[in-house]
């Protein structure tokens, strides 16, 4: 995430060297780079590993990197190659990560696809799916560059080719109706943790029942 | 801009508040807690907004950064440590003394550095120990690789030489192993009551000193355990096995196992429990922030609670202990927790400083 300036600026202090300044690209790039890596492998902790061994990889030869004038889709790029170079050496260890499976990545799934594989929670699952359907392609579109692919507002008006205010405005309108959708429905996302726990309390209740009764 | 008109889709749009709600950023963090604390009846919609916030983020939440980020950290520390390491050596080839004064010099800078960045306090110079108070979790990554994942109130230590010839670490307390194999250097753990020797797999032990029981569950691979009280036996795991080890048992109870008298055995073998809602692994569900309790009794649950939130739970009626329970959470406060334990079974509470009493 991050102003452009920002990410110019701490690249080029990696580059000289501060190690803090490595620290904060990992930051500043987590969310766009962890979910590139979910959507080809699945799993959080092995792209983590391959994120870990990349940005470490990076650093040792930063005095002969070549001059790179896009930093995400350059850290993007090299991230693909860790975790094919990884998951090749994983396949030929055949032990550790035995449930990761590598996409194909010649086409791109829609958003709700991406949150549906990532939500662990059935119910959640349910909900963000019909709040997402009340929105037209264009606004899920938006959606996911800003939230999913965390890019900033100057990236996602080029991309789409729209100003930043309409872009913005576009993301403002579709987070009210997905609210609005949210709170008519009468489901406060922090209460489904809740509602959840709620089912296994009543079922652990009438197991107690049942066993005095017994 | 006004904040205080805002609505939730107003506080989501702002870069500053996403990062203030993964944590991923400390300016953002600080702004967006001083401006809460004086807004306080802004919170509400604040945490509708924070909640919304994961589930468009592809469920990236603040727990999940902060381990990922932590270990990246921690990695980072350890590969400048092995990276000074590797240039002594390169320098110790050349056989001018200066250079080997500079070997020393740079082998004990080297060796400051390794102190300085590991957490968890020093005892002595041989000895590296890495400590969770309640309520703490950590992620760290040994020298030779191996991931540990250490829960609350959890004590990890090793020997400098670790990873040398052998690999031991000594527990007390929980913690999840990913190891790294290597078939020269064995991986051992040490408790009070169980050794486990392990080649290259991914398994949980809690010991915790006033516990029933100590327990490894092996989640991949194979282990084989000794049985401190019964040196004896050695006993191997399959995946989804776990033992348990009585911590009353004494050696004296296991000469006359053999003769048939009714002491109880010192240990016992069963297989790991699923958790039925999300499909994971029971034992393992604390890797994850979830707090599980799989048909507990309430003393073993305080118990748990008093590691988790670091706080001294107390009961007034000892008949409340008995109380079963099961249920799984996912980042609730204590308070939530103790609500909705409440709703199944008849009991009360009230907080007195950082106790809490049952009654």
């Amino acid at each position: 995430m991050g102003s452009p300036d920002e990410s110019r600026k701490t690249w080029n202090e990696f580059l000289k060297g501060d190690q803090q300044a490595l620290l904060k690209l990992y930051q500043l790039y987590y969310v766009n780079l962890m979910n590139y890596g979910a959507k080809m492998t699945n799993n959080r902790d092995f792209t983590n590993d391959c994120l870990m061994d990349m940005l470490i990889d990076l650093w040792d030869r930063r005095e002969s990197l070549p001059t790179v004038d896009n930093i995400r889709a350059y850290l993007t790029t090299c991230l693909r190659r860790t975790i094919t170079g990884k998951y090749k050496h994983i396949k030929w260890q055949n032990s550790k990560h035995p449930d990761i499976a590598l996409e194909n990545q010649l086409f791109e799934a829609p958003y709700e696809d991406y949150l549906t594989s990532l939500q662990t929670n059935v119910n959640v699952t349910n909900i963000i799916l019909k709040g997402l359907d009340k929105l037209t392609d264009r606004q899920k579109h938006l959606l996911r560059l800003k939230f999913f692919d965390n890019l900033n507002y100057d990236e996602i008006a080029e991309i789409c080719g729209i100003t930043k205010r309409t872009a913005y405005n576009i993301i403002h309108d579709s987070l009210k109706i997905l609210k609005v959708y949210l709170i008519a429905n009468k489901i406060n996302p922090s209460s489904l943790d809740i509602t959840f726990t709620l089912i296994c309390v009543f079922l652990a209740l009438e197991e107690v029942i049942n066993h005095s009764r017994n | 801009m006004e904040y205080l008109d805002f609505e939730i889709e107003d506080f989501l749009i702002d870069d500053t508040f996403q990062q203030y709600c993964l944590g991923s950023n400390p300016e953002s963090t600080k702004f967006w807690r001083n401006w809460l604390n004086e807004n306080p009846e802004k919170k509400v919609v604040a945490d509708k907004a924070r909640d919304m916030y994961f589930l468009l983020n592809g469920n990236l939440t603040s727990r999940s950064y902060k381990i990922h980020y932590d270990t990246f950290s921690l990695k980072l520390a350890n590969h400048n440590h092995r990276q000074k390491n590797w240039f002594s050596l390169q320098l110790s080839k050349s056989k001018s003394t200066i250079a080997s004064a500079a070997v020393v010099m740079i082998i004990l800078f080297a060796g400051l550095l390794y102190c300085f960045y590991l957490p968890g306090k020093l005892q002595n110079q041989n000895l590296t120990v890495l400590s969770n108070k309640a309520g703490e979790k950590r992620t760290f990554t040994l020298p030779d690789g191996t991931i540990v994942i250490l829960n609350n109130d959890s004590e990890l230590s090793y020997q400098k030489s670790f990873n040398q010839k052998d690999r031991i670490v000594k527990l007390s307390g929980e913690a999840y192993f990913e190891v790294v194999h290597d078939k020269y250097k064995v991986f051992r753990v040490h408790t009070k009551m169980l050794e486990i020797k392990d080649l290259g797999t991914i398994f949980n032990v809690k010991a915790y000193p006033n516990d029933k029981y100590t327990e490894a569950s092996l989640i991949e691979g194979s282990i084989e355990l000794k049985v401190i009280n019964s040196p004896s036996a050695r006993v191997i795991l399959k995946p989804k096995e776990k033992i348990l080890v009585d911590n009353q048992s004494t050696t004296s109870a296991n000469e006359h196992k053999n003769s048939k008298t009714n002491t109880p055995e010192a240990y016992k073998i069963t297989t790991t429990t699923e958790n039925p809602l999300v499909k994971t692994i029971t034992e393992i569900d604390w890797v994850s922030s979830r707090l599980t309790f799989n048909d507990e009794n309430f003393d073993s649950i305080s118990k748990r609670l008093e590691r988790w939130y670091g706080v001294k739970i107390i009961f007034e009626n000892n008949a409340i202990k008995t109380y079963r329970f099961v249920g799984t959470f996912n980042n609730q406060n204590l308070i939530e927790v103790l609500n909705i334990l409440k709703l199944s079974n008849d009991f009360n509470y009230r907080k007195e400083g950082n106790s809490i009493i049952i009654y």
